[in-house]
């Protein structure tokens, strides 16, 4: 998942940052409205954290700005003031979700991952099910067969994306967009490293194979087979 | 007493109302003056009747004297003189002619009003030469009567007295009809007066109900409610312009108010956050001592943040409630000059030159704590907004008995729309947080300056620099 995180105050914005790579997500930060705008433009971000108060434009006016030119994403808009006038002010102006500072990060992660299962495609429960594949969004663990599967940080987010599009073809560049942050992501052959990780710990101790290569296209995860030339 | 929810105007008592006491006062005061009016005219009516009743019978006793036969001692009226148009004048009325010896014996009488008895300082009188008046009850007749009696003088005494008497109710009954006259046409011109009073009263008065009407919609959370009465140029008018000038003061108030709530809440909450945030993701997992210790640094620094927006604070609102400090002499000169000498390493770190022309010997009254905070205040955003050049601080005696400290920078200068609120709290320029401090410095300085009876003031050129001119009063 892809998270752009909008916050101005420096330690704030680093510390969430380190919070949420943590759990895997790709973060990308900016700390001015319109670099907020700047990087939507570019990036298609899975969520955006967005502080109100900021510099130049602030998160009302950047939220509404988004929404007009038709970006979806979920926001969860974060802010110091709590008056009922600007949770409605940020709700009005498309955000999804509100959490007032100061916040726990159990809090944010568990509202990101609410916001997560809303969008379109991925299902409402927190359990990603693929064939007998079960992936955690909460614990960051898959389950296949009855074994418990340890995965990485990168390795569960290259995993989550691929089971949030269940039999779409997704391409390098789709995948690293929903997990590298533009700081941390080089090249895009990285993502066949991951893969084969995945494929170890999770389809080679088990005879049917969930994992597939689409020559020339990207990857896909499916229980019902067929299409890989891998 | 509490009152039931109302809509619209609430059901006072017409007691409790303004207009039905000024209807009342005015029909109190307007009776009060028809009675002594209508007092007056009863008295000067019964004066002016009953000297009409005295003239006819002085009149009558005249022409009795002229017409009376004295002979031999007896004392007779001629027919002619009873039918008379005097006689019969007071015929029409209750009357009555009495003849009398000179001791007051009966001789004669005609009329009515025989068993009218003869009063004995009336005869005593007569008996030495003088006319009396005097007036009787009829005992038969309860009739009022005024009786006159003069005595027949013969040869320069007393030969006889003569009496005449006439009813007084004519009299009566003309004054009790001008009486009952005035009480009805009093009691109607009161009530008509005071229902007018009241109708003027109500009309007057009803932009004050109005006025009840819009205050009642006005609340500490909806300052905008505004009354409408026409502008005019009257009491109800300039009431309503003062009220309305006092609502938007109120409103201003309340919005700055609230601003500075809203401000103060978000300025305590940012470190808070980061502080949390800070705690829990660095103990989310096991971190390396490096980690930790750079963790506890961010940590210390907003706290110290934190710590620094508190106290603050804490000092604009006891100041707010006036915290009165002793008063003691300070010399500013030095004072100055100190501060100077400690801050100009932090200024040449910035590669900036710090000038100091203090004027010696500037004596202020006031709290040196207060001012070393002020004007270390004030240099040190001077420090931090200023990139390169020089930073002069200028001390010198001011007109007017004042002390005059000049700050001039070099720096970034403010913008002439941030001018006029630059000394509100929390209020910056820069509205991304980049820089360091809440935005509080200046309204504490002015808070400070003022409570010492001084003025600041900040002009500014965009790019050129800012200069700050402090004045107080000089101590004597």
């Amino acid at each position: 998942m892809r998270v752009l995180l909008v916050e101005d105050e420096p330690k704030i914005a680093a510390y969430v940052r380190r919070g949420l790579e943590e759990q895997g997500y790709a973060v990308d930060t900016a700390a001015t409205g319109q670099e907020a705008l700047d990087w939507a433009a570019v990036v298609q971000f899975d969520l955006i954290v967005l502080d109100i108060l900021l510099p130049e434009l602030d998160g009302v006016t950047v939220c509404r700005t988004l929404r007009r030119r038709g970006v979806r994403t979920p926001v969860l808009m974060l802010t110091a003031r709590d008056t009922i006038d600007d949770r409605v002010a940020g709700l009005d102006a498309g955000a999804d979700d509100y959490l007032v500072k100061p916040f726990a990060l159990r809090e944010l992660l568990a509202r990101l991952r609410a916001l997560g299962r809303r969008t379109a495609e991925s299902p409402r429960s927190p359990v990603l099910r693929v064939g007998d594949l079960e992936l955690d969004t909460r614990t960051h663990r898959a389950l296949r067969g009855g074994q418990t599967i340890a995965l990485t940080t990168r390795e569960y987010a290259v995993l989550e994306c691929l089971m949030r599009h269940p039999d779409q073809v997704l391409s390098r560049v789709t995948i690293a967009e929903h997990v590298w942050s533009y700081d941390s992501f080089h090249q895009s052959n990285i993502i066949d490293v991951y893969i084969r990780n995945l494929r170890r710990k999770l389809d080679d101790p088990f005879g049917f194979k969930l994992l597939h290569t689409v020559r020339g296209t990207g990857y896909r995860i499916s229980a019902q087979g067929g299409g890989d030339s891998d | 007493m509490t009152e039931p929810p109302r809509k619209g105007l609430p059901a006072w008592s017409v007691w409790r109302t303004l207009r039905f006491r000024f209807a009342l006062m005015t029909a109190a005061l307007l009776l009060l003056t028809l009675a002594g009016f209508g007092a007056f005219v009863y008295t000067a009516m019964s004066y002016g009747l009953s000297a009409s009743v005295d003239e006819a019978l002085r009149l009558n006793a005249a022409q009795a004297l002229t017409a009376l036969d004295v002979e031999a001692g007896r004392l007779e009226l001629p027919d002619s003189f009873l039918a008379g148009p005097q006689t019969a004048a007071l015929g029409r009325r209750g009357f009555v002619l009495r003849i009398l010896d000179a001791d007051g014996h009966l001789l004669r009488d005609f009329g009515a009003y025989q068993d009218l008895p003869v009063p004995q300082e009336s005869i005593t009188a007569a008996r030495s030469g003088d006319a009396a008046l005097v007036t009787l009850t009829d005992p038969v007749t309860r009739d009022a009567v005024r009786l006159y009696t003069v005595p027949i003088i013969v040869d320069g005494r007393t030969a006889g007295i003569y009496q005449v008497g006439q009813s007084l109710a004519d009299v009566r009954d003309t004054l009790s009809r001008l009486l009952q006259a005035l009480a009805v046409g009093g009691l109607g011109v009161t009530l008509a007066a005071g229902f007018g009073a009241y109708l003027l009263a109500a009309g007057a008065l009803a932009p004050i109900d109005r006025i009840t009407r819009t205050a009642r919609r006005i609340s500490a959370q909806d300052l905008s409610a505004r009354l409408d009465l026409p502008p005019t140029d009257d009491e109800m008018g300039r009431l309503a312009a003062t009220l309305n000038e006092m609502l938007a003061r109120l409103e201003d108030a309340f919005a700055r108010e609230q601003r500075f709530t809203a401000d103060a809440s978000h300025e305590l909450r940012t470190p808070l956050a980061a502080m949390q945030t800070i705690l829990d993701v660095t103990r989310e997992r096991r971190r390396t001592p490096d980690e930790y210790a750079r963790a506890l640094d961010d940590l210390a620094e907003e706290t110290e943040r934190l710590a620094r927006l508190t106290a603050s604070l804490l000092f604009l609102a006891r100041s707010n409630g006036q915290d009165a400090f002793t008063p003691q002499p300070v010399d500013l000169s030095t004072l100055l000059a100190d501060l100077c000498d400690s801050l100009r390493p932090l200024a040449e770190r910035k590669g900036l030159v710090l000038a100091c022309h203090l004027q010696g010997g500037l004596l202020v009254l006031g709290s040196a704590d207060g001012l070393i905070r002020v004007f270390a205040n004030l240099v040190d955003n001077a420090i931090k907004y200023t990139g390169q050049g020089h930073i002069t601080i200028q001390a010198r005696e001011g007109p007017g008995g004042q002390v005059e400290v000049l700050l001039a920078d070099t720096g970034v200068g403010i913008p002439p729309e941030h001018l006029p609120r630059v000394f509100e709290r929390f209020y910056r320029v820069d509205p991304s947080r980049t820089s360091q401090g809440a935005g509080l410095g200046l309204a504490i300085a002015q808070q400070i300056i003022h409570a010492h009876g001084g003025s600041i003031a900040l002009d500014s050129a965009p790019g050129l620099g800012t200069t700050l001119t402090v004045r107080l009063p000089a101590a004597r």
